[in-house]
């Protein structure tokens, strides 16, 4: 869905704010792009949008070049921006039926995505009244009008409360799955994204550190991973797991147990679940998340 | 051809949308514009009675613009643009609307709000017969209005290109204080001292120039050259505040 081939984005003569950048990110996935502030997280953004023309390199999305194919593409993308940049004189109402418009959206729509993102009862209400949770709310709704393909949200829980960041987090993990629309999410706050991403592009000081699935990411970097197990007999499965050294930590939920790995020792135990899925003990076994912070530390490292 | 009709429908849309925001201190100025023009055209339809009005109210109409150029600085700086062209709006519609919005619909405003009044109230002051060609510094009603369009057309031109310049929008209201005040007041002021000053005014008052010309001591050129000076400006500056608008957004 989006490619990004050797591109660089140079600001001025000196300001490279992407070198050589190269990665993927395939349609469908809940991504992150991950670095700290200042990486190239946003300008990536502007590029995926058409509003950047990158310096080299090229830039594909849904197989169109974006600074060519400006309208095509942005017809298919929504988009939050860090900041809220919202006109905070108008009401909710006007703004999001102007965004509609532009986008050739019936009102109808509209006042759905409200209901979806839980700002319907505050349609007659300016924009400079709401609380930072509820603008980010309404960022999000503007950027779902249209039913994009690939949602792009550049730091949507930036200065705000823990409880909102939940909400908003909660939000995008379950529009995401309701939608199935792609969702990359930028940015510097590893801990809040690893329990809804399941792809990661890690960016710094403008190049790609390294990017793909979390799991297998995780496998190659030697990671702890936490694994999801649906079986019958929670307890006594997880009395027999607590006994392997590499086993770090277990979880039990109502429907399963979620199990925290040794990384390198990852092949052994997935042989031992796909032997007790075979005996008719265990449902299934996937993967829930690693640590961001442990990878990011690991990629910090190797660069 | 539909194709057209969505891209024009499209710059229209953001148009009403930014006029939703930025009309109100134009609304008032030209609602008031025209209630003056009513009363003192069907009482006093005599042109001399009209010019230090037109005066009066030009003073104000910088000013008035100077706070739909300031939301365009702000929706620059603030990167809000980022938001309506993902929406679908390309670069040039974007800077259409907000070109209409700032230049050609107060002007047209202007131009409505003063002539319908005089026209239901006192018609013959407009319908009068002029000549700019030939009579070139005829102080007729008409020849007034071309010129004193052609003077806040000058005026707005300017202000958006140093607004767009500058990205400040304080420096947005100085030009708007220097060029409906300092300015024509300094160049009169050395017109005392040399006549010859007065051709200054060309370039960005073409509106007092048409009035020092009136003097008999004053060295007098065609009024007709002080609109196509002035309006030459204006069309130099609207296309270089495209220009930079557009620079603006893809930076």
């Amino acid at each position: 869905m989006i490619i990004f081939n050797n591109v660089s984005k140079v600001f001025g003569e000196s300001v490279r704010a992407l070198d050589n950048a190269s990665f993927e990110i395939p349609s469908g996935v809940l991504a992150g792009l991950l670095g700290p502030n200042g990486s190239g997280k946003t300008t990536s953004f502007k590029l995926v949008l058409g509003l950047l023309k990158p310096s080299s390199g090229r830039v594909e999305v849904f197989g169109l070049d974006p600074w060519v194919s400006e309208v095509e593409v942005r017809r298919r993308v929504g988009f939050l921006p860090e900041k809220p940049v919202y006109p905070m004189d108008v009401s909710v109402e006007r703004f999001l039926i102007h965004i509609a418009k532009l986008r050739r959206v019936s009102k109808q729509e509209v006042y759905r995505i409200t209901k979806l993102v839980n700002i319907a009862h505050l349609l007659d209400k300016k924009i400079s009244a709401l609380s930072r949770g509820f603008i980010q709310r309404v960022g999000i709704a503007q950027a779902l009008i249209g039913e994009p393909d690939l949602l792009l949200l550049d730091e949507p829980t930036a200065n705000l409360d823990p409880l909102a960041r939940v909400e908003i987090l909660n939000l995008v993990k379950a529009l995401q799955k309701d939608l199935g629309v792609t969702v990359v999410i930028a940015t510097h706050i590893l801990p809040e994204l690893q329990p809804i991403v399941e792809y990661v592009v890690f960016i710094s000081r403008g190049r790609i550190t390294d990017y793909g699935y979390l799991e297998d990411l995780s496998r190659k970097y030697l990671v702890e991973t936490t694994y999801k197990i649906r079986c019958f007999g929670i307890r006594r499965l997880a009395k027999i797991l607590i006994d392997y050294d590499f086993v770090k930590a277990i979880e039990v939920t109502d429907t399963g147990i979620n199990v925290r790995i040794d990384a390198r020792y990852v092949d052994e135990f997935l042989k031992i679940m796909e032997d007790a899925r075979r005996a008719g003990y265990v449902f299934s076994v996937s993967h829930l998340t690693s640590s961001l912070g442990d990878l990011y530390a690991r990629l910090a490292s190797k660069s | 051809m539909q194709g057209l009709r969505q891209r024009v429908s499209r710059i229209l849309i953001h148009l009403d949308f930014i006029l939703s925001k930025v009309i109100k201190p134009l609304a008032i100025y030209l609602a008031f514009l025209s209630l003056l023009y009513a009363a003192i055209a069907y009482y006093l339809p005599t042109t001399w009675v009209i010019l230090p009005l037109l005066f009066l109210m030009l003073l104000f109409f910088p000013l008035t613009i100077a706070f739909a150029i300031e939301g365009l600085i702000d929706e620059i700086v603030s990167g809000r643009t980022e938001l309506y062209l993902v929406a679908g709006l390309t670069r040039t519609q974007y800077v259409t609307a907000w070109i209409m919005a700032i230049i050609l619909f107060p002007i047209v405003g202007f131009i409505l709000s003063t002539t319908i009044p005089i026209l239901i109230t006192a018609p013959d002051i407009i319908i009068q017969n002029i000549n700019l060609i030939t009579e070139p510094v005829r102080m007729s009603v008409l020849g007034l209005f071309v010129t004193l369009i052609t003077q806040l057309y000058n005026n707005t031109a300017i202000m958006v290109f140093v607004g767009l310049a500058s990205r400040r929008k304080g420096i947005v209201f100085l030009m708007a204080i220097i060029l409906s005040f300092i300015l024509p007041l300094a160049v009169s002021i050395m017109t005392a001292f040399n006549p010859y000053i007065v051709h200054l005014l060309m370039f960005t008052s073409p509106l007092y120039y048409a009035t020092w010309s009136a003097l008999p001591q004053i060295p007098k050129a065609p009024l007709w050259i002080a609109i196509v000076f002035s309006f030459t400006i204006a069309m130099i500056f609207t296309i270089q505040s495209i220009v930079l608008a557009k620079k603006a957004l893809e930076a």
